[in-house]
């Protein structure tokens, strides 16, 4: 009996791909664009009232993993705020270290991630060797490269010892000097600038009324930042300041997060100065009291807000969690809005945005032609590419 | 004789294709860490391309879920036989710390078959390089020399999984609870 | 230890209970930085748009859902001259709906979104109340964070 066999071709033509970005373009402008999340969902703060609270910091921890260190810090504060419970002095210095040097690991990733989106391949690569010395030092001190799980419930996890001190200040002082390199970079490379300037501008009014938030507001001339705003950890006993930059556009993103790497470097290297000897842990209840606290904290994308509510079980409530993209969102369509479409994965880049972009499709509906193209992001950032 | 060929050729220079299914991009990150100069999987001439119509390897990431999952393997019969998979991360292998949850479904093997996995939260570029190396072992005499030579100065024991030592850890499981 | 404070919490809730004129349901301080206001469902573009008004610019930082059993507590997280303010307006479960306060607060866009997503609680007015967090297809009546369950033993303990 012939086995009868049925080829398994290409998908059918009449499926259609979830199309996550559409932009209305006239031919090589952009006119309107559309932005669709809906496809990461995890269900992760439902999830947060069917977990205890302990398991609830390494599911919120993983949120996203390049802001993970914000995500446990803000969570446990909520919580700590709950419960009225302060964590010790050294504790606090230690998850300003942290959090700080997750502000540096992200946005040199972000650098070079926009270097790759203007076709600057040695930037990436230059920058992403560079960032290898501060994964080091979160390896060192937490043992993972990534989701270090530092804060809990009322402290840190891990101290951080004199051998560690001494290696840490060796780091943040290469750090700091090649990111002085790449600040060189951004004002005076003719590539990068031409690239990056009058990209994707937002004024400072338009941004703040669209709810944006972290470089993104600060670099359309706005000085907010959480650090300031609700004065956390020991952010009042160092010398730092906030950055900000009246270009409103790419190159102005860029200028206020390579600031923010060297001032990080110099708040670290305070907090070492100053950190006093002492307990990292204080006791922290299993059961949490009744009640409700938001806490917000200066993620490396912006304003990160937790709100936790507590029934007095060791279970939560609720747990909200709302990640500095989404405050973004909105100003980052009006940033690739009147612009070219060659220009819209460095202008939508320059939010930093916590998703991943690479399998999207991305669909441009031509006003003119009335052609609608449909091409992954990978393929629009080509185009970008080889501008 | 073709045979051999095509799998020479294949193993000399696979192309990689990048999938996230939903991941929080932590490994995301580690992967492109692999292929830069510090852990270089392209010395090994691994490239990572763009589209899976193109692709030798399918690198995933993240859990599925109910939304995501039949965009997976649609995305999976693009690529061209012979084909391989890698789940990369803890999440990639089982879907957790999100799973169970009311609309994830596992890791990738809920929706398209694994070839190798790298366990890891994040998983670590090495271990992404030892996994991708250890799959394309089986189509290269000189890659298969590279792998051994690894496995004779490290303990390599858990830093990747084939599916039929990924079936034996979860049959263990499944026994002890 | 804050540096500079703007306007203490204690001095915002005295400010309201002063000068707005709507019903206020809750008016505390549970700390130097946090306020907690609380209006009935039908004022909350009245209380926003006094809001706006009082302590310019007033950011929003998100707007989140909790589903008490009886109601959807609605809580509008604003940051008004360094004074994180949150505003509390329950919808009852079967009424399911709330003004927008987007023409007050652009910002609000996007949360109202999740919001009806999440919670099935309508934005009337909203200009644009397509899914946000949820996929397209994702089954209609499907919300996620609503435990309609927990609405069912608490009526069940009220009637016993």
């Amino acid at each position: 009996m012939p086995k009868l066999s049925f080829p398994v071709g290409p998908q059918h033509p009449a499926l259609k791909e979830p199309e996550n970005l559409r932009f209305t373009v006239d031919g090589e402008l952009v006119v309107d664009a559309d932005i669709r999340i809906g496809y990461v969902h995890r269900s992760i703060e439902r999830s947060c009232s069917e977990r205890n609270y302990v398991q609830d910091l390494y599911l919120c921890e993983r949120v996203c993993g390049i802001c993970s260190n914000a995500h446990t810090l803000c969570y446990c504060m909520a919580v700590e705020k709950i419960a009225d419970v302060e964590i010790p002095e050294r504790a606090q210095w230690i998850r300003m270290i942290m959090h700080e040097f997750e502000r540096i690991h992200s946005h040199l990733l972000w650098l070079g991630v926009a270097g790759y989106e203007i076709g600057f391949d040695t930037l990436f690569m230059y920058v992403w060797r560079d960032r290898e010395v501060v994964q080091d030092l979160l390896e060192m001190v937490s043992g993972s490269r990534g989701h270090y799980a530092m804060p809990i419930l009322g402290g840190v996890r891990y101290d951080i010892t004199p051998e560690m001190e001494t290696k840490i200040r060796e780091g943040v002082a290469i750090l700091r000097q090649r990111t002085e390199h790449y600040a060189d970079i951004a004002t005076t490379e003719a590539t990068f600038i031409m690239r990056t300037q009058d990209v994707g501008a937002v004024s400072g009014e338009r941004c703040r009324q669209l709810g944006a938030v972290g470089p993104v507001l600060r670099a359309s001339g706005v000085d907010w930042d959480i650090r300031t705003v609700f004065p956390y950890l020991k952010y009042d006993q160092v010398q730092w300041q906030v950055r900000s930059s009246e270009l409103c556009d790419v190159l102005g993103r860029t200028l206020v997060r390579v600031q923010e790497v060297i001032d990080a470097c110099d708040i670290i290297t305070q907090a070492l100065d100053q950190m006093p000897e002492g307990e990292i842990q204080a006791k922290f209840p299993r059961k949490v009291p009744e009640g409700e606290a938001t806490a917000r904290v200066e993620a490396q994308r912006g304003e990160l807000i937790y709100y936790v509510r507590s029934d007095g079980s060791d279970v939560p409530a609720r747990v909200k969690i709302r990640t500095p993209t989404l405050a973004n969102l909105p100003a980052s369509i009006e940033m690739v809005t009147g612009g070219y479409v060659a220009d819209i994965p460095i202008a939508f880049a320059s939010i930093d945005p916590c998703f991943s972009c690479t399998d999207r499709m991305v669909v441009l509906d031509d006003l003119r032609s009335g052609d609608s193209r449909q091409m992954t992001w990978a393929e629009l950032v080509k185009l970008g590419r080889g501008r | 004789m073709l045979d051999g060929i095509v799998k020479w050729a294949r193993a000399k220079s696979p192309w990689v294709c990048h999938l996230n299914c939903g991941s929080c991009n932590g490994c995301d990150i580690e992967i492109v860490a692999a292929l830069m100069p510090r852990f270089d999987l392209e010395r090994f001439g691994v490239l990572l391309e763009g589209t899976p119509r193109h692709a030798d390897v399918l690198l995933a990431t993240g859990p599925v879920t109910r939304q995501i999952k039949d965009r997976v393997i649609r995305v999976y019969e693009q690529v061209p036989d012979p084909k391989f998979v890698i789940a990369i991360g803890t999440c990639g292998i089982s879907g957790s710390p999100f799973y169970p949850g009311y609309n994830v479904l596992g890791g990738v093997d809920a929706a398209i078959p694994v070839n190798m996995y790298v366990p890891g939260c994040p998983a670590r570029p090495d271990a992404i390089a030892y996994g991708a190396l250890k799959l394309l072992a089986t189509l290269d005499p000189e890659i298969d020399a590279v792998v051994k030579s690894i496995e004779a100065k490290y303990d390599t024991t858990g830093l990747v999984y084939t599916p039929e030592e990924m079936d034996d850890l979860r049959n263990q499981e499944g026994a002890a609870s | 230890m804050r540096e500079t404070i703007a306007v203490t919490a204690t001095e915002l809730i005295e400010q309201v209970q002063q000068e707005y004129q709507g019903e206020l349901l809750e008016a505390r301080a549970s700390s130097e930085a946090d306020a907690w206001l609380g209006v009935p469902p039908a004022d909350v573009q009245q209380i926003a748009r006094f809001i706006m008004d009082a302590w310019p610019p007033v950011h929003l930082s998100t707007i989140t859902g909790v589903d008490n059993g009886r109601e959807i507590e609605l809580l509008y997280h604003f940051v008004a001259d360094g004074c994180a303010l949150n505003l509390r307006a329950a919808v009852p479960k079967g009424v399911d709906q709330i003004d927008t306060i987007v023409p007050v607060v652009p910002a609000a866009i996007m949360y109202e979104r999740e919001i009806m997503d999440m919670f099935g609680v309508a934005m009337v007015g909203h200009p644009d109340p397509r899914r946000l967090t949820l996929p397209e297809d994702w089954p209609q009546g499907d919300y996620p964070l609503r435990r309609d369950d927990v609405a069912e033993e608490a009526e069940e303990e009220t009637n016993a």
